[in-house]
């Protein structure tokens, strides 16, 4: 008891000495407070938040060695002088007392959360040799004859990710990659790159009919569309229509929120498209000289059918509204958006969706343009190549058949069943997982579980004890974002720039950056796993008798520490410094941007506002040649839009038809297939996921000072039929799939539409390192089934049926 | 200096940035009930269709505050530049401030054992120089804009010239200064999200209620205790 | 015995006094008492709490965390923002204003020169001033002692809180002074000086009235308070039903005598009858809000239930003079209990009407989850409830301490 008392007594004098400090230099007479001197050790440290996938610019209060605050960073157009919750709460991850502090071994069961604490070198070691509870590199490798591609390895999103797969897929030589990709945007990239060439960027500074189907800019936040939109809705230039189940806060700014059916968001574009082509609304100069296959596509939506009428039945939404929506949109355009959206594919026609969504807003002329959809520019950044070995005998990547096509980032669904069904046309039997947590953010936790159990060495590199870390072998704890500096990296848009993250403080405990970690974790397998290489590989062992092994070790690159002979500070110095010179530099370790002419095109507007580009200097378009002689002419918008464009598809025009695709069985043009979708039953509800202002997935979930704003999630059910079932505010209810159930409180609300079930994700972690995210609310991916949409093998998160009953 | 706030409500996304940023900013306890600044939602329902308006608050920071009046030791008093303080050494916690208080704008930090509430900052950025406060800076939508209403060529100043604004409860004579910057071009929302007996304001209309107030209470404006 | 200037203290052994059944009952109370205090100290000055800068301060500490899981998943501290003024002050308005009003109608009796109230003077003065005292421990408790200083240093003299401090400084010693005066005035002149400090002490108590009633009326916004009409008024009549409650209770247990007995009993009735009134006319004027609330609202049943127990049932029980004495006994404890609840109503009601409806839109709820109140209560702690139930032990202690040790048996039992 005395100790506490001395400890709240030392916490209220740590109070004081920061406010007597603050006093010291103040610059307001008339408001001088006691004078108070105090010495002060405050410092401000430009970084880049790492909360979510943003990035937004900040600035860090150091104060004694301990990060007190962190504050927007105005310098970065993408941010736009702003912190969000978890930005601000990213103090918090840094001190999050469950932080992994230590690199540690298993030494119970897997899973069972049991570890020792070692040191760096010994964790090394027992990912080479193994231990007694599990393989290391040298068995696994030695029975494997050295297919590498036998150590799978994953990813979060982060911007180590590079860094991390340089090491994995290059050095190290597996071609098992999965990343966030197809559990995140990849048919909404994939849809828009074959459609118009590329995702683009909304631009919401200057559109002036947006239609946001599913997205939700409000809850989770995107720079700069977020401060861009909010900005200027009701009434003040942005014309919003949000499609969604839900009343959302972004549809609580909407001019009409139309609560759409799940899985029909096809339907209602398509509708759209049929009313625009069949009242010739679009704009017919651009739709000649930058839309290729347009006739056909023009057939194919008349023939089908697809009027207003017939996308009312689906989606549930007034087929004069489809009208209404359609006229408005076309005579706004080209400042009128479809708006992309992001996150996971919702049904298993997703990829279509997205087609159809581009091709609808580019008949309106809004592609490459101000206030649609614009592809801006990037600032070059010399790029950082380390050099990679050849592995002879590497076997491809497991889950390439899993769809109709998958790409370098995998199809998680498809990769994790064949490990947890035993289907992999070869023994996959490591993994290593970074900043990535898939136990809880892949559907169907049970089948990810036996995954893990599957492997017999699972290496996770984090900076939490997530669900995932818990099935792991070999714990490597990585710093938190303030203690290190991270690649520099380049981001484009209308206003481009140049960020850096800058190290705030010296790593806490005993961990490292992901690079210092695969330094560490290269300088101690690269000979032995070179020895296996050669045992295996006939060729390279004649090599060595023909140039000597240490030539070979060295000059084929199989020397792993090569990748790691500069720091990453010295590379970063490198890449600016090669493009941009000293002084940019500089500028980058002091205001952690940088962009040509910031000097003189930054300007303070307001206590508020700031202007980065000039508008004249904005990167609105790309340049054509067309484009720069009608430049003087050409005032009137829509003949603006119509000029011709050098879009990066095929044909440099917006591909409605895509021929390619009908090889692997995908239709060429979006069309709605009725067998891929279904109503749900009488009784039960279509479960739905999605995002929340205050958490990054399951990343946050541990976060106190956010879950002091939100501390846990309720399911959002329609209050009439809440009523029906006699749930009420806070009810415990159970909710249960096929795969799975989950207890959690229920939140009837009108804001949801009938039929359909909603919580948040990010919650119901199974972790018991986790002092406040253990088993607080519920876990989305326990109830989501493993559907998977065809064509890339993401998953499809919306297809998934429940069944709500109180308890 | 006078310092004051106005509010563009009708931007705010409820993503909760101010909330977080005051905590971490001014160390404040934790706790849901715990906030010194908060924004708090409105949930109707109008013809079947969800309306909900949401409302970043804090601390009013009234020229004629009934808070400061019920004090017994001081502790909640006026200081210089209009602020509303409170001084935790030597709150007593008789809790008659937060009775007083017409907006629920104070609480109880347990780590002192006192009243806490906003200060605009005083401590972490006024005191500095600085005229931004941690929930203006770090806002998305930029809701917040602090300023000094004494001086008419202030952004702050500005803006109310510019757009009609209210205060909240009016009827409580407590003159406050967070300004509500009434919606301009929505009217259904504009109409929805505040009480249709509410008066609505010009800045020359404001402007003597708020040097009534000022002059009646300008003598108890102390320096601040830290 | 006769001219005596001086006290005499009865003889007692220590058994006699400590062991006394009176004494044994108080020791069960106190004893509650302590145990609430000893929570509360804990929970308030010993339970971490943490700020959102301690996890910097400690990083990697289980106490910490700890202290930060509480705070986040807890119940949210031990002053709810919408709530602050709790049973410490239900009790403490109780406790002083009947405790004086005790002293208030004795000294009203003395100066009458009312010969039957003047034999019971000094009990009932020691009774009523045990009352005031319990009151002020009550509040005490509920004050952050450690900064209690700052009232001495800082005086705000405008400020209801703080008269009290003048105030009971004042009037404490002038109670003790009164009751020093009535056991020992057989002097003329310090019968004159009683005269004085009975005047001065009715002023003062006056004054307590008007600066007790001040205190929620200062609150502008709580409109339960500020438009109950004629507040001091209301705190004169409720605490002095109940006043009369006890005392007659008091004069029941000892027997005294069939005159006084028949004044307190008629004297009550009448109070009962101005109570019953003053409630039925002062919703007429109460702000709606809060009147739509206690009368048809969540707080009905109190409040039905208060009026029961203070008006109706003590009514009917004292209309007719009935001689059994279990009706006056079960009126006397219906008034005791039904006004404590009257002042929970009154102090709960006061909060009972959310100020959330800032905007004259409807309640506002300050996260999406929470579910919007209509009317804001809360359960008080154990450790609250644990002192409030305590504090009777105070006033039996002191009360009977000083009817052991003081207070001439004899004149009390012969009822001369």
């Amino acid at each position: 008891m005395k100790v506490e008392l001395s400890r709240r007594k030392f916490l209220q004098g740590s109070v004081a000495l920061s406010i007597f400090g603050a006093s010291a230099v103040s610059t307001v007479p008339t408001l001088l407070a006691k004078e108070k001197k105090q010495h002060l050790s405050k410092q401000t440290i430009a970084t880049l938040c790492e909360m979510c996938v943003n990035r937004c610019a900040a600035f860090a209060t150091v104060d004694n060695g301990i990060v007190k605050k962190l504050d927007p960073n105005p310098l970065f157009p993408k941010s736009k002088n702003m912190l969000c919750a978890r930005g601000d709460a990213g103090i918090h991850a840094l001190y999050d007392p469950d932080r992994l502090k230590y690199p540690m071994i298993r030494i119970g069961e897997k899973g069972s959360g049991e570890f020792k604490r070692v040191t760096w070198d010994e964790a090394y070691e027992a990912i080479l040799n193994g231990t007694d509870k599990f393989k290391g590199f040298k068995q696994i490798l030695h029975e494997e004859k050295n297919n590498r591609s036998t150590i799978a390895y994953c990813a979060g999103e982060g911007m180590g990710e590079h860094t991390y797969k340089d090491f994995m897929g290059g050095l190290f030589g597996s071609t098992n990659f999965v990343n966030h990709a197809s559990i995140c945007l990849q048919t909404t990239i994939s849809g828009y790159a074959l459609t118009i060439g590329g995702y683009g960027k909304a631009d919401l500074e200057n559109a002036r009919y947006v239609i946001m189907a599913g997205a939700n800019r409000a809850e989770a936040i995107l720079t700069p569309d977020t401060m861009d939109m909010f900005k200027r809705t009701r009434g003040r230039g942005l014309k919003l229509i949000v499609l969604d189940p839900r009343f959302t806060n972004t549809a609580q700014h909407a001019d009409k929120w139309l609560g759409i059916k799940v899985g029909t968001d096809l339907a209602f574009v398509l509708a759209l498209t049929h009313v625009v082509i069949h009242e010739v609304l679009y704009n017919k100069e651009f739709a000649a000289k930058n839309i290729n296959g347009f006739e056909k596509y023009k057939e194919h939506i008349l023939s089908h059918n697809y009027t207003p009428a017939w996308a009312s039945k689906i989606t549930g939404i007034d087929a004069n509204d489809i009208f209404t929506i359609a006229r408005d949109f076309m005579a706004n355009a080209p400042r009128a958006i479809y708006y992309q959206g992001r996150r996971t594919a919702w049904s298993k026609q997703d990829f279509q969706l997205r087609r159809a969504q581009a091709i609808f807003t580019a008949l309106g002329g809004g592609i490459d343009i101000k206030g649609g959809i614009i592809f801006g520019k990037k600032l070059e950044l010399d790029a950082h190549i380390v050099e990679v070995p050849l592995y002879s005998g590497n076997k491809p990547r497991i889950d390439k058949n899993e769809a109709s096509y998958v790409g370098p980032n995998g199809t998680w669904i498809g990769f994790r069943n064949l490990i947890a069904e035993k289907k992999t046309p070869y023994p996959v039997r490591g993994m290593f997982v970074y900043k990535h947590n898939p136990m809880q953010s892949v559907p169907n936790i049970t089948k990810t579980r036996k995954m893990f159990e599957n492997l017999e060495l699972v290496v996770t590199i984090d900076t939490m004890p997530s669900d995932t870390v818990m099935m792991s072998d070999v714990i490597l704890p990585e710093c938190n974002y303030l203690e290190r500096e991270d690649p520099v990296k380049s981001f484009a848009g209308i206003e481009p720039a140049i960020v850096l993250r800058n190290k705030v403080i010296e790593p806490m405990y005993e961990t490292r950056a992901v690079f210092d970690i695969l330094k560490g974790l290269a300088k101690k397998v690269s000979e032995p796993l070179f020895d296996i290489t050669l045992e295996y590989d006939a060729d390279l062992r004649a090599e060595v008798a023909e140039r000597g092994r240490e030539d070979v070790y060295e000059e084929d690159m199989f020397n792993l520490n090569l990748a790691y002979e500069h720091t990453q500070e010295e590379i970063n110095k490198e890449r600016v410094v090669e493009t941009y010179g000293e002084e940019a530099y500089h500028t980058l370790k002091e205001k952690g941007v940088f962009y040509p002419h910031m000097d003189t095109y930054f300007k303070k507007i307001n206590m508020n506002e700031y202007q980065y580009y000039p508008e004249d200097k904005k990167y609105y378009s790309r340049p054509s040649k067309e484009k720069t002689e009608a430049l003087d002419s050409c005032v009137d918008e829509k003949a603006m839009a119509s000029l011709k464009k050098n879009l990066s598809t095929g044909s440099g025009k917006v591909e409605c038809c895509l021929p390619n695709l009908a090889l692997k069985g995908v239709d060429t043009m979006p069309q709605w297939r009725e067998e891929l979708y279904f109503e749900v039953q009488k009784g039960k509800f279509k479960f739905v996921t999605g995002r929340h202002a205050q958490q990054t997935q399951n990343a946050t979930s541990n976060n106190i000072m956010l879950l002091d704003v939100m501390r846990e999630n309720y399911l959002w059910i329609n209050k009439e039929q809440a009523e029906l079932k006699g749930i009420s505010h806070g009810d415990w209810v159970e909710v249960k799939s096929s795969i799975g159930a989950v207890r959690i409180k229920a939140y009837p609300t009108i804001k949801i539409i009938k039929d359909v079930v909603f919580y948040v994700h990010g919650f119901g972690s199974e972790s018991t390192g986790l002092t406040f995210g253990y088993r607080n609310g519920a876990s989305d991916n326990m109830i989501i089934e493993d559907h998977v949409e065809t064509v890339f093998g993401s998953a499809a998160m919306h297809e998934t049926v429940v069944e709500v009953t109180k308890v | 200096m006078n310092f004051a706030m106005s509010l563009d409500y009708q931007s705010c996304i409820d993503c909760k940035a101010c909330e977080v940023a005051c905590k971490e900013e001014n160390g404040v306890q934790l706790g849901a009930d715990k906030q010194r600044i908060w924004v708090s939602q409105v949930e109707t329902s109008i013809f079947g269709q969800p309306f909900i308006s949401l409302h970043p608050s804090q601390c009013n920071h009234c020229l004629d505050a009934p808070c400061v009046d019920v004090c017994p030791t001081g502790a909640s008093y006026f200081a210089l530049g209009g602020l509303v303080m409170t001084d935790k050494d030597t709150c007593i916690l008789c809790k008659g401030c937060m009775e007083a208080c017409p907006y629920d704008a104070r609480f109880v930090d347990d780590t002192h054992v006192a009243v806490d509430k906003c200060s605009f900052c005083y401590e972490t950025r006024l005191v500095h120089g600085e005229m931004t406060t941690a929930c203006q800076a770090t806002c998305p939508t930029k809701v917040r804009l602090l300023g000094d209403i004494d001086d008419e060529e202030s952004d702050l100043v500005q803006l109310l010239k510019k757009r009609k604004f209210y205060v909240l409860k009016e009827e409580e004579k407590t003159v406050p200064k967070l300004f509500y910057l009434l919606p301009e071009h929505d009217d259904y929302f504009a109409m929805n999200s505040v009480s249709p007996d509410t008066n609505i304001y010009t800045w020359d209309e404001y402007k003597p209620i708020i040097e009534a107030a000022k002059a009646k209470r300008k003598p108890q404006w102390k320096t601040v205790i830290l | 015995m006769e001219n005596r200037n001086t006290l005499e203290v009865n003889k007692l052994t220590y058994k006699e006094f400590f062991l006394d059944k009176v004494m044994l009952i108080s020791y069960v109370f106190l004893a509650l008492f302590f145990f609430g205090v000893v929570e509360m100290v804990y929970e308030r000055y010993f339970l971490l709490s943490a700020t959102a800068a301690d996890a910097g301060l400690f990083p990697g500490s289980r106490a910490v965390a700890e202290a930060m899981k509480e705070a986040v998943f807890g119940n949210g501290g031990e002053v709810k923002r919408e709530a602050p003024w709790s049973l410490y002050i239900v009790n403490y308005i109780y406790m002083v204003y009947v405790g004086s009003g005790i002293i208030f109608i004795v000294a009203i009796g003395e100066l009458l020169e009312n010969k039957e109230i003047k034999n019971m003077a000094a009990a009932f003065l020691s009774l009523g001033l045990a009352m005031v005292i319990a009151g002020l421990v009550t509040i005490l408790v509920d004050l952050n002692v450690l900064n209690l200083l700052s009232m001495l240093l800082s005086p705000q003299f405008s400020s209801g809180m703080w008269l009290m401090l003048p105030l009971y400084t004042v009037y404490v010693p002038l109670v003790i002074l009164e009751i020093y005066l009535v056991l020992s005035h057989k002097d003329a002149w310090i019968k004159k000086i009683a005269y004085a400090i009975i005047i001065l002490s009715l002023l003062v108590e006056v004054i307590e009235f008007y600066v007790q009633a001040k205190l929620f009326d200062m609150n502008s916004a709580r409109h339960l308070w500020t438009t109950y009409p004629l507040l001091p008024l209301y705190f004169v009549v409720s605490s002095f039903t109940s006043s009369l409650a006890i005392m007659s209770l008091y004069v029941y247990l000892n027997k005294g005598n069939f005159m006084l007995r028949y004044i307190i009993e008629r004297a009550t009735l009448y109070f009962v009858l101005a109570l019953g009134i003053y409630e039925a006319v002062s919703y007429l004027f109460i702000d709606k809000k809060w009147a739509e609330i206690i009368l048809f609202g969540d707080f009905k049943y109190w409040f039905y239930l208060y009026v029961f127990l203070a008006v109706l049932l003590p009514l009917a029980l004292l209309f007719k003079h009935y001689m059994n004495i279990y009706f006056k006994i079960t009126a006397a404890f219906s008034i005791i209990l039904g006004t404590f609840l009257g002042k929970i109503v009154f102090v709960y009601g006061g909060n009972a009407y959310p100020m959330s409806d800032r905007f004259g839109v409807g309640f506002e709820k300050y996260f999406e989850y929470d579910e919007v109140k209509n009317v804001i209560f809360f359960m008080p702690p154990f450790s609250e409830v644990a002192i409030v139930i305590g504090s009777v032990g105070i006033v039996l202690i002191i009360f009977r301490a000083v009817d052991l040790l003081l207070l001439p048996k004899k004149l009390v039992e012969k009822g001369v």
